[in-house]
């Protein structure tokens, strides 16, 4: 048993990382392999990179699930009866997430109500908790099944784990399981979900969670292989805390880095450079396009992005004001390989640390304000 | 994988029972109506979704339920009440992949299995409140029903992709020239594993690429070519589905087609095909009475190949005692009644002993409705002629079995009937001391309401040539009629015999002297103790 952490800078090649891990061990063990992502986007990322490393199919010994459909199929289904009580078994059915964030469940610890709909659904903010509670009830069972069946798991994106997440994974943890666990604290952009326990082990803080226990061993690897120098300053700059990121990627395209462009000319630049459309939430204005959210494109690569930026994110490029919370815009600009564009509904005439330029749309020439690279980074 | 051990609740004669199992060969032995069949569909639907060939949701029917199970619940709704609504429940406990683990099952084990549920569908329970209220449920509301699948863990089972690949080799199907076709591509690609399959599929499309690069295909092409202009125009082979190829295949045995051979060598065949190469191909085999429609030579063969099948797990329902007793009595599993009792509970020195037994002796004893053991031959022919002169038919004729035992192997017989509750009577001799021979010999026996002994009260009549006698005397002499019926038939043979000659004559002539009885037209005096052994059955007249 080995349990690694790894704390990973965006692009750094976790996905690549955690399938070419998981592909030697299941070669050379009888005993399958499990792969916990967050979400269902970063599911299929991770059979992309299976297919990508395994000549193009899956491994039925590598298995790949949600963390919602782990916690429900893997820990709560199988002992299920400890809680169902009454002698009923196979009653439970899914997943309940329509509790809204932040309501609290006043239900005692123990009882059926607290954890389980009227329809026999789990609700999504005490699932955790309760593979926990039927991991004591009983007696170990769902811990000691897990390790009959696998020999590894990988948790993907652990800055989003909170409350009993913690404590399942503790139990794990100590198991003879051997765990990873990879993350990056940039990018904690949604806990699975509101729980005041253990709150001071969740999102950024969950790495002196790691750093307390005696039986992990933790890896940084803070070098990105996505993006260039200018965008990972960009990064940096725009999440100052923690230990800052490099890069070796070094491709060059011609129209490389971060640049301001009018909302006028977001179209000749979106017919020539073909962006991905990203921006903060469902609240940003973005004409036309087709637009991903921040928080919904962790785990993913593109080449170039072109982002409308909501109020506080115009205000760090125009002000220098500082975000509060950097988390999810930290996700939307590492996504890129080569460039980011920001839209400003108003250019000003100069910035600082940005210089002038004419960015060739093909017919047309459209003015930008490129972010330069200052020496100190 | 090997099933371990199955539950079946409330499906057809079976009301509630636990099935331990062997990991090997299994026989199920029992009368008919004991529940051997419904145990295999238990199994068949376990291992594959599928009761006769067909999935099993599709047929369910209100008589699938346990008879008093159904009367219960009708009597219970018919009088107003409320009560659960019956289940069927089949589970099968495995070793082997602990995906399947988890404790979802009727005994709370944690175990890995399936089980498989036939009960009212949630969505449904709304109607059948509304049912009860007007009083529409007069019966199990089967259209209200369907069937739940899942591992122990929870998880929904998928036969497809499951842990069992089963076969069911049932020897009485029998099959005619119209769907010969598809008896011929079922019972050949139901046996062979997918490997296989997939090998042979590959083949079947290497043949027909073959055909486009033959040179006379090739030729005709070309010629065809040029025939429309501008267009490019070739034969093929039309495209096939992928299932195509077994429509195509046929079986020949001997260069005769499968389908034209007797349906012994059929059988022998598929049964052959299911048991070859253990791993790979089915790891359940099941055989509903596999002596049907098989020659001696045949069973021979089959038993043969059963016992040597290894990576396999056989479940073998049969009412023939050669087939059990060749593949060990330890595998056998006796069912009577819905209940089953396996031969291992047995103690050591009785196994031992039926073991050695021949063919016939020990399953005749097992499947036989009403047993009278007796000492030999003697008793055999008195107690059956007893029997006739009173009711007038031979006892087989009312399906009671005498059977001849040495006296020493009384107990072993009464621990097998004592384990079976099977009511039994033994007859025996008291040798002259009917406290050490009877009271202190059978101490552990006597009194249990599964045996009867009946024996001669009288010390002094030690055995049964004694106690006939007895009871044919006129003033302490042998009457003439007894005399003249036990000489031989030509002629009076014992007439100047006087008390010590003749019983001189019986005990030296024991069975001659008993088959004079029996063959006679009078009849003779029978010894109380032999006149309870034929009143013992009074309640069956």
């Amino acid at each position: 048993m080995k349990n690694i952490i790894k704390i990973s800078a965006a692009g750094s090649g976790k996905t690549y990382d955690i399938c070419h891990d998981a592909l030697n061990v299941v070669a050379g063990g009888d005993k399958k392999v499990l792969i916990v992502t967050y979400t269902n986007r970063g599911e299929k990322a991770v059979e992309t990179e299976i297919r990508k490393q395994n000549k193009g199919v899956l491994n039925p010994q590598i298995v790949i699930k949600t963390w919602y459909r782990f916690l429900l199929s893997e820990t709560i289904k199988p002992y299920q009866r400890y809680i169902t009580g009454g002698g009923s078994f196979n009653v439970l059915k899914g997943i309940d997430y329509s509790q809204t964030y932040g309501v609290v469940n006043y239900q005692r610890k123990g009882t059926r109500a607290r954890y389980l709909t009227k329809a026999e659904d789990v609700l999504s903010n005490q699932a955790s908790e309760l593979a926990c509670f039927l991991d004591e009830k009983s007696n170990g069972k769902i811990i000691g099944r897990l390790i009959e069946i696998y020999s590894n798991i990988y948790f993907d994106e652990v800055q989003d784990l909170a409350g009993y997440d913690i404590d399942l994974l503790k139990l794990l943890l100590d198991s003879d399981i051997s765990i990873t666990c990879c993350g990056d604290n940039k990018q904690a952009t949604f806990s699975t979900h509101n729980a005041k326990k253990n709150k001071n082990q969740t999102g950024k803080n969950i790495w002196q969670f790691f750093e307390g226990l005696s039986n992990v061993e933790i890896e940084k690897n803070l070098t990105s292989r996505r993006f260039n120098q200018v965008i990972c300053c960009f990064a940096n700059m725009l999440f100052p805390i923690g230990d800052p990121i490099t890069t070796i990627m070094d491709e060059e395209t011609g129209h490389d880095g971060v640049f301001l462009i009018s909302q006028s000319d977001v179209e000749a630049y979106y017919q020539y450079y073909h962006p991905q459309v990203l921006r903060f939430d469902a609240k940003t204005r973005v004409g036309n396009y087709h637009a991903v959210n921040f928080g919904a494109c962790k785990g993913e690569t593109f080449e170039r992005v072109l982002i409308y930026p909501n109020g506080p994110l115009a205000d760090f490029v125009i002000r220098n004001k500082a975000l509060g919370s950097p988390e999810k815009y930290y996700v939307g600009i590492t996504r890129p390989k080569y460039s980011i564009a920001i839209v400003l509904k108003a250019m000003p005439e100069v910035l600082n640390g940005y210089q002038e330029v004419a960015l060739n749309c093909g017919d047309s020439h459209i003015r930008s304000l490129e972010f330069i690279v200052k020496r100190a980074n | 994988m090997t099933i371990n051990k199955l539950v079946i609740q409330n499906y057809k004669l079976i009301r509630d029972i636990v099935i331990p199992l062997n990991s090997s060969i299994n026989i199920f032995v029992g009368e008919n109506d004991a529940g051997k069949s419904t145990i295999l569909e238990a199994l068949s639907v376990l291992t594959t979704g599928k009761l006769n060939g067909y999935a099993f949701e599709k047929q369910l029917k209100a008589n699938l339920f346990n008879s008093k199970t159904r009367q219960e619940y009708v009597t219970a709704v018919t009088a107003g009440q409320t009560p659960a609504p019956p289940k069927i429940v089949f589970e099968a406990y495995f070793d082997g992949d602990a995906d399947f683990k988890g404790s979802n099952n009727t005994l709370s084990e944690d175990a890995v299995g399936i089980n498989i549920t036939v009960k009212i569908a949630d969505a449904n329970t709304p109607i059948y409140l509304k049912m009860l209220e007007s009083g529409d449920v007069k019966d199990i509301p089967i259209e209200l029903y369907t069937v739940d699948y899942h591992y122990f863990s929870g998880a929904t089972v998928s036969f497809r992709y499951g842990p069992f690949k089963s076969v069911f080799i049932d020897t009485t199907r029998k099959e005619y020239s119209g769907i010969v076709d598809h008896f011929v591509s079922d019972s050949i690609t139901e046996n062979l594993s997918a490997e296989q399959l997939r090998d042979l599929a590959i083949a079947y499309s290497r043949s027909r690429r073959e055909f486009h690069d033959d040179d006379t295909v090739k030729t005709l092409n070309k010629a065809v070519k040029s025939v429309i202009q501008g267009r490019s125009v070739s034969l093929g082979l039309r495209e096939d589905e992928v299932e195509a190829w077994k429509k195509q295949l046929s079986i020949v045995v001997d260069e005769i087609p499968f389908e034209h051979l007797g349906f012994g060598t059929q059988n022998t065949l598929k049964i052959e095909l299911a048991l070859r190469n253990a791993e790979e191909q089915a790891n359940v085999v099941l055989m509903e009475e596999p002596e049907n429609n098989l020659s001696f030579t045949n069973m021979a063969k089959l038993v043969d190949h059963v016992s040597a099948s290894t990576g396999k797990q056989v479940f073998i329902s049969t009412h023939s005692s050669y087939i059990a007793n060749k593949l060990n009595l330890e595998n056998v599993i006796l069912v009577s009644g819905g209940n089953v009792m396996s031969y291992k509970t047995l103690p050591t020195d009785t196994k031992k002993y039926f073991v050695k037994l021949p063919g016939y002796d020990t399953l005749r004893f097992a499947l036989a409705s009403k047993v009278v053991l007796v000492e030999g031959p003697t008793d055999d022919l008195i107690i059956q002629r007893a029997y006739k002169d009173k009711y007038g038919k031979l006892p087989h004729e009312n399906g009671i079995d005498i059977i001849v035992v040495d006296s020493l192997a009384f107990k072993h017989y009464c621990d097998i009937a004592l384990l079976m509750g099977k009511q039994i009577v033994v007859v025996t001799d008291n040798d002259g001391d009917v406290e050490k021979n009877i009271r202190v010999k059978y101490d552990d026996y006597l009194g249990k309401k599964e045996l009867t002994f009946y024996y001669e009260e009288n010390a002094d009549l030690d055995t049964i040539e004694t106690s006939v006698l007895a009871v044919n005397c006129e003033r302490g002499q042998p009457a003439e009629e007894f005399k003249r019926m036990i000489s031989s038939e030509t002629r009076y043979s014992l007439k100047s015999r006087d008390y010590d000659g003749i019983l001189d004559f019986m005990i030296h002539n024991k069975t001659e002297w008993a088959f004079r009885v029996f063959e006679a037209e009078k009849c003779i005096h029978y010894p109380a103790y032999i006149q309870k052994v034929v009143a013992h059955y009074e309640e069956h007249h």
